[in-house]
């Protein structure tokens, strides 16, 4: 395979390679090609396909900030685009090098600056792998409670830059809510620095700018953060619930009772099966997607393209052998998984007034077992996911959020919407005291790279106008990158302009991640 | 060419327009609302009003109704090139609110109406220029509570609290005016209407909330907002305890939030101020005490406050009992109201200083500023917000006035406390917001920053309408 030479001038590119030495430079094809995408589905496909799109000029490893400046001012005055990159794990093509330029890989960036523990507080380079700032922090008796499933293979900077949620989210909060402060390199090679401070009013918060602008505005290069006392204890329940219209409601009364569940996941009559709600014998407790030999989930896949069903349920019908297969591990109902973590008493109390609201909303209590399960198979699924790309089909994820009265609505909306041209579940793994996320997945066939990138692409245009004509919001955790740009003028309407005059005033010359989010 | 020219040859033109767009009665230039109009609470103003000075009085007044109506008064503010002043109840201790380039002020108090509230996502959805209190009243109807309860909760608006990024006395219980945001709808200085989006949360592009948030009028002006409210607590437990250091206090205070309780209200006042302002509202108790509140699930907040009693024995805290407590609770609104007579007393000048700061650099924050603001003034010392990360402190400063040099003491004492606060690695401010107290300071400290707001003001507000003089100063020259 050949891969053209990148655009970016020699002189640049020396000017880059006296900044941080020729170790820390790459401009070998293979470099090039492994930082050219993220984990985005599309990309993935065309990659098991041999085929890739825009390519990196050259691949760069700061050491510290004052690199960073210095490779920013470069890029700056040559005009040449600087993409942010944490570890690619990524989901919307946030990092994809769409117009060329260098991939700044921040994985240098990792040191615990600081850690103090009187104010509950870290500091640390933008480029630490998540699970490596748990671990220090566990040793010490702490911990972030920021758990993506991909925290083996994400970064601080890439939280921030994506405003990223983790699992825990109902207890420890999301990305925005454990920054104190941050230190960010303008586009103009300026560094910010916000205080950090548990609270100021000091004008704008330029942190709730910077996290989730995805590279666009600034390159984040350090972060204080708040952290916890690692649990003292943890509790795990479970409870089926009839409909998720039951299940939404205990969720909702929950945490208007201002209860703490670190987790709280619903999984609709699909996704339950999928994550299965008994644990008496090893065989039953294996998931849906381990129950599925992987070899024919291409077969499963092609099954459900449009035409062939209409409704699950006649999906179903017609494959009458992996109904069995599915009604094995399926129950009637939806199930709810919550832990709980802290002092014990605390926790004692909150899982003790959740149990009392589940039943009497109609939740049957399953004991801890199956949230226990989750909690064990919590980080999987994502890797079990991949597999699926090799066997001719597409899976990608849909995750919106919206107020609880459009909830159940935006829900079946959705699904109403995609599920001629996909199979689709869902679960509802984020709650806050006015709303939820709603977090689908959805596989279809994937024939050839265009056919899957058209269906993708309808499936997405489907869901999306569904989400705006419920209210709700487009991306609740993943982002938008390339894959959602599109949706961004619908997302915010004339709010873009502001957008558009932080971009200015911030990145004047356009080089950071020029092409993404709507801009 | 200064704006005052440019101004005087279209004043007739102006008060037309604006009479067009709002009818007679909606439009001011008497002299009375414009010596009223002239100022906030910001005590340097006091000071001047002693003298019989109010120098930056506003042209005209006006009560807009809706978005609409400020959108058109803007646009021909724009047009014509005439300062905006958003206006709320005109409680800021910081200078935000006066007319410093003269023109409009645009009072809010009118658009007060309550548009929408749905108990079930426990959202309100109302005009900026509600006052606190009222909207709290209309939430207690349904059932709710914002938990926002700043000191001037009976004379300050919505918009104020989201304009200057106020938090109340609860905000260790139910957070600050930030936490309490959806969404709102900001008018731009030419007019247009923008507005975030409502949603629990989002992952796309910054949170632009974040970027009007504390822009104290300088970048828009906010008209309305969705707000998030919690169900009344069902209970509520009170303690007053007592340490023989503030050191102790502050321990348990942060011991407190680190085990995961949550107090609504967790204040610690130093030994000067348990002497003064405490001993006026009536809790009999000395050393440096510690008032707590815990609200919610009778069972929830029985063990809270156990759990709270425990740290405190350990750290030597003295128990004055629920009723002290309570006590306090009744009358806390009225502190202000109780300090009034300082403020008429001509001889003197009372102001509060309030910063913030991490726990492990709190106390040494603490020490730093009684001991340099003692030097030249009384000071009372009060931590009155807490965090698990930190905390802010507050400290009321009474200064002898009445002489010649007033404005220049009154200066010379709050370039002390903010340089002071800098150095001791504090934030300068915690809720109380920039003004024109503090913007010299912030420019100092954090000039990036400052760069990065005059760059917004310059592209959302090329004409310099809105709020000019302040948190981006005026063009030079222009008044």
């Amino acid at each position: 395979m050949h891969i053209a030479p990148g655009q970016a001038s020699e002189k640049f590119l020396r000017a880059v390679t006296k900044v941080v030495g020729s170790d820390h430079i790459s401009l070998a094809d293979l470099d090039r090609l492994s930082y050219s995408r993220d984990l985005n589905p599309v990309s993935n496909l065309s990659t098991n396909e041999g085929r890739f799109g825009p390519m990196p000029d050259a691949v760069v490893w700061p050491a510290d900030t004052q690199q960073v400046v210095q490779i920013v001012k470069l890029a700056a005055e040559h005009r040449t685009p600087i993409i942010a990159f944490g570890a690619g794990s990524g989901v919307c093509g946030g990092t994809v090098p769409l117009r060329g330029g260098i991939i700044l890989d921040l994985k240098r960036l990792n040191q615990i600056i600081k850690l103090d523990e009187d104010s509950l507080a870290v500091t640390a380079g933008a480029g630490i792998i998540g699970q490596h700032l748990e671990m220090e922090l566990n040793r010490k008796g702490y911990t972030m409670g920021h758990f993506p499933s991909s925290v083996y293979s994400s970064t601080l900077g890439g939280y921030l830059a994506a405003r990223s949620a983790g699992q825990l989210s109902a207890k420890y909060g999301k990305i925005e809510d454990m920054i104190l402060g941050l230190e960010a390199v303008l586009g103009t090679g300026e560094i910010l620095r916000t205080p950090a401070t548990p609270r100021a009013s000091l004008g704008p918060d330029w942190n709730q700018v910077l996290i989730g602008s995805e590279g666009t505005l600034a390159i984040i290069t350090e972060a204080t953060c708040r952290i916890r006392p690692y649990p003292a204890e943890r509790r795990f329940a479970s409870f089926v619930f009839p409909g998720p219209s039951e299940g939404t409601e205990a969720i909702r009364q929950i945490m208007r009772h201002e209860l703490r569940p670190a987790a709280i996941r619903l999984y609709d009559e699909l996704d339950t099966v999928l994550v299965g709600t008994s644990s008496k014998n090893e065989e039953s407790s294996e998931s849906f997607w381990n129950a599925i030999p992987i070899s024919q989930f291409g077969n499963f896949v092609k099954s459900v393209a449009p035409g062939l069903i209409r409704r699950t349920e006649r999906f179903f019908g017609k494959r009458a052998d992996l109904i069995n297969l599915l009604e094995k591990f399926a129950t009637k109902g939806c199930l709810l998984v919550m832990t709980f973590e802290g002092e014990s008493d605390l926790v004692a109390d909150e899982e003790t007034l959740a149990t009392e609201l589940c039943e009497k909303l109609g939740g049957v209590n399953h004991g801890p077992e199956a949230a226990l399960r989750w909690w064990n198979n919590r980080y999987h699924v994502s890797y079990k996911q991949s597999k699926v790309f090799y066997h001719g089909a597409i899976v990608d994820t849909i995750e919106m959020a919206t107020t609880w009265d459009k909830l159940v609505p935006l829900y079946e909306e959705v699904r109403k919407a995609v599920r001629d041209m996909a199979f689709i579940m869902a679960h509802f793994s984020h709650a806050y005291l006015d709303g939820a996320s709603v977090y689908f997945t959805f596989v279809t066939a994937a024939p050839s790279v265009e056919k899957a990138e058209q269906a993708h692409r309808a499936v997405w245009d489907a869901a999306a106008t569904a989400c705006q004509r419920v209210g709700a919001a487009i991306s609740h955790h993943h982002g938008i990158g390339y894959t959602k740009a599109r949706f961004m003028s619908e997302e915010h309407g004339q709010m873009m302009r502001v957008y558009e005059a932080l971009k200015r005033e911030m990145d004047p010359a356009g080089i950071l991640n020029p092409g993404k989010m709507g801009l | 060419m200064t704006r005052k020219a440019t101004r005087k040859t279209t004043n007739v033109e102006l008060l037309n327009q604006l009479r067009d767009v709002l009818g007679g009665r909606r439009v001011s230039r008497g002299e009375t609302d414009r010596i009223n109009y002239g100022r906030d609470l910001w005590p340097r103003s006091l000071l001047e009003v002693r003298k019989g000075q109010v120098p930056h009085q506003p042209e005209m007044i006006v009560w807009p109704e809706t978005t609409e109506e400020v959108s058109r008064v803007l646009r021909i503010c724009n047009e014509m090139r005439v300062p905006v002043v958003p206006f709320g109840a005109g409680s800021g201790l910081c200078g935000a609110a006066q007319p410093m380039c003269g023109g409009v002020v645009l009072d809010a108090k009118r658009m007060a109406r309550i548009e929408r509230i749905v108990p079930e996502t426990q959202m309100i959805v109302c005009q900026t220029g509600i006052i606190g209190a009222h909207l709290e009243t209309e939430l207690n109807r349904h059932g709710l509570t914002m938990g926002h309860f700043p000191g001037s909760f009976g004379t300050s608006t919505l918009g104020g609290y989201l304009a200057t990024r106020s938090a109340g006395m609860a905000a260790t219980g139910y957070g600050k005016i930030e936490d309490m945001l959806i969404s709102m709808q900001v008018v731009l200085a030419d007019g247009s209407v923008i507005r975030t989006r409502t949603a629990p949360r989002r992952a796309t592009g910054p949170d632009f909330n974040h970027l009007f948030l504390g822009s104290e009028g300088s970048l828009g002006v906010i008209t309305s907002a969705t707000m998030r409210a919690h169900m009344l607590p069902e209970a509520r437990v009170f303690r007053a305890l007592s340490f023989k250091k503030m050191d102790a206090g502050l321990n348990a205070v942060r011991r407190m939030l680190r085990a995961g309780l949550r107090p609504v209200i967790a204040r610690l006042s130093d030994e000067a101020d348990t002497l003064t302002t405490l001993h006026a509202l009536g809790v009999e108790a000395k050393d440096c005490v510690l008032l707590l509140v815990f609200e919610g699930r009778a069972v929830r907040i029985d063990l809270e406050m156990k759990k709270a009693l425990a740290i405190t024995r350990e750290l030597g805290g003295r128990d004055f009992g629920e009723a002290t407590a309570q006590r306090w609770y009744g009358r806390r609104n009225s502190e202000q109201y109780r300090q009034s007579p300082l403020m008429t007393d001509e001889k003197l000048l009372l102001d509060t200083v309030e910063v913030s700061t991490v726990w492990s650099n709190a106390t040494h924050l603490y020490t730093a500023m009684r001991k340099a603001l003692s030097k030249k003034v009384s000071v009372l010392g009060v931590m009155p917000h807490a965090y698990p990360e930190g905390c802010s402190l507050a400290f009321t400063i009474i200064g002898r006035a009445g002489r010649a040099d007033d404005l220049a003491a009154y200066d010379a004492v709050w370039k002390l406390a903010l340089d002071t606060a800098a150095q001791a690695g504090g934030a300068i401010s915690h809720a109380y917001g920039i003004g024109r107290l503090k913007f010299d300071r912030l420019a100092q400290q954090n000039p990036a920053a400052v760069e990065l707001l005059r760059g917004m003001k310059r592209r959302l507000d090329p004409n310099d309408i809105l709020n000019p003089g302040k948190l981006a100063p005026c063009t030079e020259g222009a008044c």
